[in-house]
């Protein structure tokens, strides 16, 4: 990478004369880097000129790193790594910090968020919530987000998902809408084609030209993927069981599936068949218009054939499965919005803005601000294969990435040309993920333990085996066996209530929580019955659906540290309401890239008192570490600058914190101790004074934690200039 | 385009002036005619307008996981799906409650118990979105609860202390929806712990306090100057709000340590009746809606042990609320609402549960200008199917709307630019009120 090879010497020179026909390699040299964003730098230049945009200065070099780690890691930069920057003297030092950002933990954390507000990545998913499946799916996205797997490829396998979530994670795609499938598709169309066409789900689109026949026509392709799994199975019973009753009239057999005892015999088998129940499955059912469909050209509840909205020409009739073939129609470099969206939406990643706002609802007359730039956004995205980190870090290149940002208010409709990034407060994930950084060492690496996962993943797969193994009439037998022992605990159960209710009334609630652990156990007993008759006795359904009990926190690095203080991404998504993260916007992964950073009462409740202090201020923070490290009260103090708004202060900044610091450091009272005294004693009294040292030295850096305090509460902290 | 708006702003302004009147002299001055035409365009409902609605604010008791409507509200004593449940007599003829609501059944007078709720979204999420919204769930919007329609449309009466509040909500619980975030009801987990952040850190005074916060401003001042957007100073005013309520005397509502021994004892012990009991404290103080949940109805198993549990809960802080609304003087302009998702199959099933049951089901109202007494509906013998007077959720909730004065044919759009109602083409049930 550093040094230039001859082949990309070559490459690079045949770029000059085909730029548009040459895919690039497989990492970007600084020189091709640098020559994209020059090309991108040009197509600005030529638009200030037009436009008589005054240009801003170039921002402070401390300013541009912080901004840099923002935008590609999702936090500010440590102590250690604003400093480290600061003092090298390379003049590559930014392309250097770009790439390793782009290479690090950090930027899939970042990543990873970005795509759970696109998609709506919830740990409690509805589809398949039973099954945990929506923890299946977000590990498939950050596998994904690691490999780097390009966008479009990435667009492709959602859109097409099939199988179970232990073989395919992306099938959380149609589980997250599971029941919804119209509705499937207007999301589709709003993430990967930046159309919105939810109002021609039930009439002709007032605002855009959708009609309701075009929304049905294109629903109709992916309307047969169905998340209901297992129904093979189903049927395999079934067909055991009208066997068995053939020579029965369909009266009695009608009274004896109605009997207690074949309902019960039923309720088994769907209990052991239930961990194999969600999925997509392609059939080949059909979408037909509503019965009050209200236009000419066709009759309402007749059957709609897929057709795509634009672009007609571009799907592949050769593609048998139809959700193959809308899969490849989308991602198709002819199809006129799937890469425009995306180089738009990276665009407004980088800069805070898209060139056609809003970046979701593009129309025919959706005007872009720059259009020569968009274009060449485009060729440029795939000329890099949809490649996000690659094209992120040419536009981090980008000369107008290196300005002060623009701070004036911009309405929807004003163009605005990108002589700088506009000024954004940070993101509830990168606040909290900044927080987490001054708190946790080694932020980045501090991960739920994968394990858990994967454990997970293997005992689905384990359990499908087994159940697909077994005849239909052991299965029989086993939901026989289950049935019984089932309507056994129940009656316990229903025992333990009834005494629980007794020992209530007597208030005796050493018996009540006694009772109430017993009946726990119980309904825990109840819960594997099932799954224990196909694994063996000693399986626990919780491993199939939590993950058993494995820790969290699996690394000895942060052994001490607050469980809780992870990167956003590492935590349940989105966090439970009232989590910082929420208070400060994170979306609530309900609609489409819903976060929010306006100010709210809350949030100024949380940066003045929040509980977040605590670990800020613990003594093994790496703020209160690095206070300590430093001797003198300017350095401490530059601590705490670098450290939280990551530069220097000024001078009139320094005074201004000196008389902040009042109070007078206390020193521990220290006796000569006479020679008499036996050295292990000594030692014994050296030591205590060591440890009194310690903590006076904590507690003598309160005030320097008051400054802390002021810092984390200046906008100059929320905001990224 | 321009002066629509502003029209419609103007017309915002004089509604909150006309509320505000009401609120200082119980009677609506200003006519509303001016608004008329805008009401209903596109729905064409021309729904009725509550014009001197007695009900100020509401405390809603969400029964989470579906209320089996057959052992409380809707007792079938004597028949098969009745199962073991027995009635109780009241003050009011024909209404009869189960007898796991003993103490309730002693304001029979002051309820009304609506027998002939009916849905058509059988599982916990859909069914509880629908209560709370009136709209199906869908994949592309979020729709407002109760509480944020009532900010949006009424305002707030107290400037301090927020518009809404949820106690034990959940993290499904659908909040403001599509509308700002300065209509987000307050979420509060446990109801003892106070309004969260709202104390200084221990062990700071005011004096060091303030001195800091004033190095801050200091710190920020060129920063300001130089980024002067409306985003920037948003920030200010936040500052300002939030430090106005560290301050405030209005916080102690939060502190339910400042009521007697008795009166929380009173309301039950547990987290319910401790959430109730906050309520009361907040809509004292002019809060506009608060709602608190009681989970654990989903009694698949052993629904005859389970659900008089969850009714003793229940039973204790209702009847502890209506009694002390009633004792100061605040029944009347409280509208307290008793909501689920849906009721529970008449059919036990083999492990002694019920299943769920949106076909039929019950919910009540008690206060706020409701004429109690009263029995909604009705489901047949064996509670299979709402047989007279039915209700849908959406016409609850603009029968909540209505007591409140709310206007139903007020179209709000969401940022999509989508047309919404509070009630959706829900109808009130006017003689109710």
């Amino acid at each position: 990478m550093k040094t230039t090879s001859v082949a990309t010497l070559v490459f690079f020179i045949c770029l000059q004369f085909t730029l548009h026909a040459v895919h690039l390699e497989e990492r970007l040299s600084p020189s091709i880097i640098q020559t994209e964003a020059t090309a991108i730098d040009k197509i600005l230049n030529r638009t200030y000129q037009k436009r008589n945009v005054e240009i801003p200065d170039k921002v402070s070099e401390s300013a541009l790193v912080r901004r840099l780690y923002l935008s590609l890691v999702g936090r500010i930069p440590t102590y250690g790594e604003i400093n480290s920057y600061l003092y090298t003297t390379s003049v590559q030092k930014k392309s250097l910090l770009i790439e390793e950002l782009t290479e690090s933990y950090g930027y899939n954390s970042h990543m990873f968020n970005w795509w759970a507000d696109l998609l709506r990545l919830k740990s409690q998913m509805r589809g398949g919530n039973q099954i945990q499946a929506g923890q299946l799916y977000n590990h498939w996205v950050k596998e994904q987000v690691g490999k780097n797997v390009p966008f479009d490829q990435m667009a492709y396998s959602l859109v097409t998902a099939e199988g179970y979530p232990w073989e395919n994670g992306a099938v959380g795609y149609y589980l997250r809408d599971t029941g919804m499938p119209l509705d499937n598709m207007s999301n589709t169309a709003q993430i990967f084609l930046g159309t919105q066409m939810v109002c021609a789900q039930c009439h002709n689109h007032p605002f855009d030209k959708w009609t309701q026949m075009e929304y049905y026509k294109m629903a109709s392709f992916t309307y047969g993927v169905s998340t209901r799994m297992g129904q093979g199975f189903k049927n395999k019973i079934s067909q055991y069981f009208s066997q068995q009753t053939k020579d029965l009239s369909k009266t009695q057999r009608n009274e004896l599936s109605n009997t207690k005892k074949v309902q019960s015999l039923r309720k088994a088998i769907q209990e052991m068949v239930q961990p194999l129940r969600y999925g997509a499955a392609h059939t080949g059912r059909k979408l037909s218009l509503p019965h009050d469909y209200q236009y000419e050209d066709a009759k309402p509840k007749s059957v709609v054939d897929s057709e795509p909205i634009f672009a007609t020409d571009s799907l592949n009739k050769e593609i048998e499965n139809p959700v193959d073939a809308y899969g490849q129609w989308i991602i198709s470099t002819n199809n006129p919005r799937f890469t425009k969206v995306i180089s738009n939406r990276m665009w407004k990643k980088v800069f805070g803005r898209g060139i056609i706002e809003p970046v979701d609802d593009l129309r025919d007359d959706s005007e872009s601000s720059i259009p020569e730039l968009l274009t060449h956004l485009e060729s440029l995205m795939i000329r890099v294969k949809y490649d996000l980190k690659k094209f992120q870090q040419i536009l981090h290149h980008v000369k107008a990435f290196e300005r002060e940002a623009t701070g004036r208010e911009l309405t929807s409709v004003e163009k605005y040309y990108f002589e700088a990034p506009i000024l954004k407060r940070m993101s509830a994930e990168q606040l909290w993920d900044s927080i987490v950084t001054l708190s946790i060492p080694e932020v980045d690496e501090r991960k739920t333990n994968p394990s858990k996962v994967e454990s997970r993943l293997a005992n689905f797969a384990n359990y499908q085996k087994k159940i697909e193994g077994l005849t239909e009439k052991k299965i029989i037998q086993l939901a026989k066996k289950g049935s019984k022992e089932n309507a056994r605990i129940n009656n316990n159960m229903n025992e333990i209530q009834l005494k629980i209710r007794e020992a209530q009334e007597a208030d005796d609630r050493l018996a009540v929580s006694r009772l109430r652990r017993e009946y726990g156990e119980k309904r825990n007993e109840q819960k594997s019955l099932f799954a224990s008759l196909i694994m063996g006795p000693e399986f626990d359904t919780r491993s199939l659906y939590r993950g058993g009990k494995s820790k969290n926190s699996f690394d000895d690095r942060w052994k001490g540290y607050s469980g809780n203080l992870m990167r956003a991404a590492e935590i349940e998504t989105p966090a439970p309401p009232g989590h910082f993260l929420r208070e400060f916007g994170q979306s609530d992964r309900e609609v489409i890239e819903n976060s929010s950073n306006e100010s709210s009462v809350p949030q100024a409740l949380t940066l003045l008192n929040g509980v977040f202090y605590k670990a800020l201020f613990d003594p093994r923070s790496p703020l209160s570490q690095n206070l300590l490290k430093a001797n003198t009260t300017e350095a401490k103090i530059h601590v705490l600058f670098l450290s939280i708004l990551n530069r220097n202060p000024s001078a009139e900044e320094l005074s201004q914190s000196l008389s902040m610091v009042t109070s007078v450091p206390k020193v521990p009272y220290q006796v000569p101790l006479p020679n008499k005294v036996s050295s292990e004693k000594k030692k014994k009294y050296l030591k205590s004074i060591q440890d009194k040292k310690q903590k006076l030295a904590y507690y003598n850096d309160r005030d320097f934690r008051g400054i802390a305090w002021s810092l984390i509460n200046t906008r100059q902290f929320s905001f990224i200039q | 385009m321009d002066s629509t708006i502003s029209k419609s702003e103007e017309l915002e302004r004089r509604h909150f002036i006309s509320l505000a009147a009401k609120g200082l002299l119980g009677v609506s001055i200003l006519p509303w005619g001016g608004s008329l035409p805008l009401q209903g365009a596109g729905l064409g409902l021309n729904r009725p307008l509550n014009h001197a609605p007695k009900a100020k604010n509401v405390i809603y008791l969400y029964m989470s996981g579906g209320m089996t409507h057959i052992d409380t509200f809707d007792p079938k004593p004597g028949t098969e799906t009745g199962g073991p449940t027995q009635a109780l007599d009241t003050k009011v003829d024909q209404l009869k409650l189960s007898e796991n609501l003993p103490l309730l059944a002693n304001h029979a007078e002051k309820i009304a118990v609506i027998r002939g709720m009916s849905s058509t979204k059988g599982a916990h999420q859909q069914g509880n979105y629908f209560m709370h919204t009136s709209y199906a769930q869908r994949a592309t919007i979020k729709h407002p609860t109760m509480g944020s329609w009532m900010t949006k449309l009424d305002g707030r009466f107290n400037p301090t202390l927020p518009g809404a509040v949820v106690v034990n909500g959940g993290s499904q619980h659908p909040l403001s929806g599509f509308l700002p975030s300065s209509h987000q009801p307050l979420a509060i987990g446990d109801p003892e712990a106070g309004l969260r952040n709202s104390k200084m850190h221990p062990g700071l005074t005011n004096e060091v306090f303030n001195k800091r916060l004033n190095f801050s401003q200091k710190l920020d001042e060129s920063f300001v100057k130089k980024y002067g957007s409306a985003k920037v100073s948003s920030y200010a005013d936040m500052y300002d709000d939030a430090i106005r309520l560290m301050k405030s005397g209005d916080l102690s509502a939060f502190d339910l340590s400042k009521e007697s021994q008795k009166t929380r004892e009173s309301y039950g012990e547990d987290r319910f009746g401790q959430g109730v009991l906050l309520a009361r404290r907040l809509v004292e103080r002019q809060v506009r809606f608060v709602e608190v949940q009681l989970g654990g109805w989903d009694t698949h198993q052993n629904n005859f042990s389970r659900a008089p549990e969850q009714c003793a809960i229940l039973d204790q802080a209702l009847s502890a609320l209506i009694a002390d609304l009633k004792q100061r003087g605040m029944l009347d302009e409280t509208l307290v609402v008793l909501a689920t998702e849906f009721g529970r199959t008449p059919n036990i099933n083999i492990n002694d549960g019920r299943d769920h049951y949106p076909k039929a089901f019950s919910c009540m109202l008690a206060g706020g200008g409701i004429k109690g007494g009263q029995i909604w509906g009705k489901t047949d013998e064996e509670g299979r199917e709402v047989v007279e007077q039915k209700v849908e959720i959406p016409d609850f909730n603009a029968t909540i709307a209505f007591a409140l004065g709310l206007p139903l044919d007020k179209i709000i759009y969401s940022p999509t630019r989508r047309p919404f109602t509070l009630s959706d083409k829900g109808q009130p049930i006017t003689q109710l009120i």
